[in-house]
């Protein structure tokens, strides 16, 4: 084949593509705005739970999957955010609609100066820093000198925002809508990030850190601003996560919850957004699948589960996703 | 289930045209109860560091799986689901949630986890779900004004510490007392009920707090020591408590020290210190030990035994599998009450006038009480002093009210 012959050919599979990507897109929006009209409560409650998942998972892919950069401390950010919230909201009697973005913004400067000293380290080293932060949080948060804020050991409530008089929804849904309107919109700036100059930045830091550096990117700058980034959509899901939950207490944010990110952006697809989305649905539901099935040995069953996707899936769910529909459709095939 | 309102109304109006005595009480059913079955959710850590915790939970199970093959409560079989919340308020505002809105359960009852039960009260009351017997001494828990649909299953710090107060009191009156308090809300419970149960009775020759960051207490000790108080309340978790009772002991104050039930452990707490050191020792208790020689041929702890030889299989630690039963045993006492009315409203109504119930591994002579304004269950305590091997019982019961 030719090259000029190709050109058509891959314009129209690349418009067909699209046009099929934001169908689904389209669709699935449209779905989850009507969701919750037919399902109960509780699953508006889930769902909710697995948004707000998909933010801190995208906000880790673009440190992980993005920039090459593996942190297991993001349940710090995740903590950060929380307590902002619950912080401004019940001590100082902040609106909602300040109190989010200020976490997002509290989130941002923490990871960024975190990330100025521990981004000089790299791979395994900037791991073990991240670790240090992730077990640490949750006793500072304990902390004696902290605890009139933070409310120590027991933590504290955190109220659900009233729904405005004219809509007439319960809280649970306003919540919900909420939660996916900032999904949607962080959603599109995360992908715009990601596929645009910055993103391509971050890659070649990743992939090529000499030859990065050589075309003029300031290696750890970069690096430290994809890690006040990250941090500061973890942080927005976390500050999300307290309201939902309504309540927030140190021993919600442990390790366990940082390694639970990781597994959601390795499952879903590391260096992906949609696999935000897929790793949240299988942190969100695998677990509580799991103790169905076994009350005995829930977390072997989610072991195995994880091991199978690992072999059976090793580009994440996404990668499983657009290979079936390159099967399905050959004209859809990813050029390469 | 729907009960059908017209056939009763007509069988009703029957009864009292022929006139056979009062017409039967009309079924009263909420979410979660039929005439076959009552469902009742609870949660607790079953894994993660917090596991152990889980093990008075799957006790409760373990509790109404045993009521089960005796035929259930009033006919009716405890479904007793147990979910996991790792200790995480997040997760048990999570399953909390699923077991009322998904598997529509009653009630709530027999969970574990101070923090992760303070997370979902707030919900559960919004909702008026009952929330009984929790495992905690919070005075959160035991509070009507704020947490209508709460009751815990023990005694209040608070009220704990008005009774080590008011023993002290009436033992050794005029004896100087110095008390170590941990610097948080549990110390700072204890000791205003110290001080309140006190009274003029024992003067207060010092007290002390010290962090539980502290690496030891040992300055608190040697500042405590030179109040020349005879009488040593340590109102601590087990590390310092350990360490309090050693140190009291080595630097040849030796006084008389009194310790929280929730530390009173011979192995996590006194081993520690060096059982001999801890000889003398007083704590307060209400609940009879299993593994005591004491109690080794008291037929409810007999039963008990057997009861988690055979029941309890998945628990090791006799402490949390007495709470359950404990917890399980009021709450069967309270839903056979209930009688036919399995409603929220029914359930908290008897829950929150227990008149002097006896559950069997209560102390003689100890029970539990609720009222509408009151929903602390103990108010009593007997004290127990440590030979160098076991607890062992002294004195009559102490009891809160005067």
């Amino acid at each position: 084949m030719t090259v000029m012959s190709t050109m058509p050919d891959d314009n129209r599979a690349d418009a067909l593509r699209r046009s099929l990507i934001y169908t689904v897109i389209g669709v699935s929006l449209v779905l989850a705005l009507l969701a919750p009209a037919f399902v109960s409560s509780y699953r508006i409650f889930q769902i909710t739970t697995i948004i707000v998942d998909a933010i801190a998972l995208l906000g880790l892919n673009i440190l992980t999957g993005y920039n090459g950069q593996i942190s297991i401390g993001h349940s710090a950010f995740y903590a950060i955010g929380a307590y902002t919230v619950a912080i401004l909201t019940v001590k100082f009697g902040v609106p909602y609609w300040i109190a989010i973005p200020a976490a997002g913004l509290t989130s941002y400067i923490f990871g960024f100066l975190f990330g100025l000293p521990a981004l000089r380290l790299g791979g395994a080293y900037l791991a073990l820093a991240t670790f240090a932060l992730a077990v640490a949080t949750p006793q500072l948060l304990k902390y004696k000198l902290v605890d009139t804020w933070t409310g120590g050991t027991l933590g504290m409530s955190v109220k659900k925002p009233d729904v405005p008089a004219w809509l007439p929804i319960n809280q649970d849904q306003f919540l919900y809508y909420l939660c996916l309107l900032i999904a949607v919109g962080m959603f599109i700036v995360g992908r715009n990030l990601v596929r645009g100059r910055v993103g391509d930045a971050m890659m070649a830091v990743r992939d090529q850190p000499i030859a990065s550096a050589a075309m003029g990117i300031d290696n750890s700058l970069l690096k430290t601003k994809t890690f006040g980034v990250s941090a500061m959509y973890t942080g927005v899901a976390g500050a999300l996560g307290a309201i939902v939950a309504q309540y927030v207490a140190p021993d919600s944010f442990t390790f366990m919850l940082s390694i639970s990110f990781m597994v959601g952006i390795v499952i879903g697809g590391a260096g992906t957004v949609s696999g935000a989305i897929y790793g949240a649905i299988f942190i969100g539901l695998v677990p509580d699948l799991a103790s169905q099935i076994s009350k005995a040995v829930p977390w072997a069953l989610y072991g195995c589960c994880l091991i199978a996707c690992v072999f059976l899936m090793p580009t994440g769910i996404h990668g499983v996703i657009s290979l079936l529909a390159g099967k399905i459709l050959p004209g859809l095939r990813t050029k390469q | 289930m729907k009960t059908n309102k017209g056939m009763i109304a007509s069988a009703a109006l029957l009864a009292l045209t022929v006139g056979i005595g009062p017409a039967y009480a009309d079924k009263k059913y909420d979410t979660g109860a039929t005439d076959t079955e009552i469902k009742i959710g609870g949660s607790g850590p079953f894994s993660g560091p917090a596991s152990v915790a889980g093990q008075m939970v799957k006790s409760v199970a373990a509790y109404f799986a045993w009521i089960n093959t005796k035929g259930g409560i009033n006919g009716r079989k405890i479904n007793y689901i147990a979910e996991d919340d790792t200790y995480s308020s997040a997760k048990a505002v999570e399953v909390t949630r699923k077991l009322v809105e998904q598997e529509g359960v009653l009630l709530m009852a027999g969970s574990i986890g101070t923090p992760t039960q303070l997370a979902v009260s707030g919900y559960l009351n919004d909702k008026k779900i009952p929330q009984l017997f929790i495992a905690t001494g919070n005075s959160a828990f035991y509070d009507p004004k704020v947490h209508p649909w709460t009751i815990g299953n023990s005694v209040t710090t608070f009220t704990e510490g008005v009774l080590i107060g008011k023993h002290v009191g009436q033992n050794w009156p005029g004896t100087k007392v110095a008390v170590l308090f941990q610097n948080d809300d549990l110390g700072k419970e204890y000791f205003a009920g110290v001080k309140q149960g006190l009274g003029d009775k024992a003067p207060i020759a010092a007290s002390v707090s010290y962090e539980v960051s502290d690496p030891t207490v040992d300055s608190q000790i040697a500042t405590l020591q030179s109040s020349g108080a005879t009488i040593f309340i340590s109102l601590s978790t087990p590390k310092a408590t350990s360490q309090a009772i050693r140190r009291a002991y080595d630097t040849g104050w030796k006084p008389k020290m009194i310790i929280p039930s929730i530390v009173a452990q011979i192995q996590g707490t006194l081993a520690p210190a060096g059982l001999d050191k801890a000889v003398g020792v007083i704590t307060p208790t209400f609940i009879k030990d299993a593994n005591d020689p004491h109690w080794a041929n008291d037929p409810a702890t007999i039963a008990f035994l057997d009861w988690m030889k055979t029941y309890d299989t998945q628990v090791t630690d006799t402490a949390l599998a007495i709470a359950g039963y404990d917890a399980g045993e009021t709450l069967a006492e309270i839903l056979k009450e209930c009688g036919d009315e399995l409603t929220h409203e029914n359930i908290m109504k008897h829950a929150s006038n227990i008149k002097a119930f006896h559950p069997s591994l209560m102390l003689p002579g100890i029970s539990v009480t609720t009222t509408p304004t009151d929903y602390r269950v103990i108010h009593q305590m007997q004290f127990e002093s440590f030979n160098g091997k076991n607890w062992e019982l002294y004195g009559a019961v102490v009891t809160d009210a005067d």
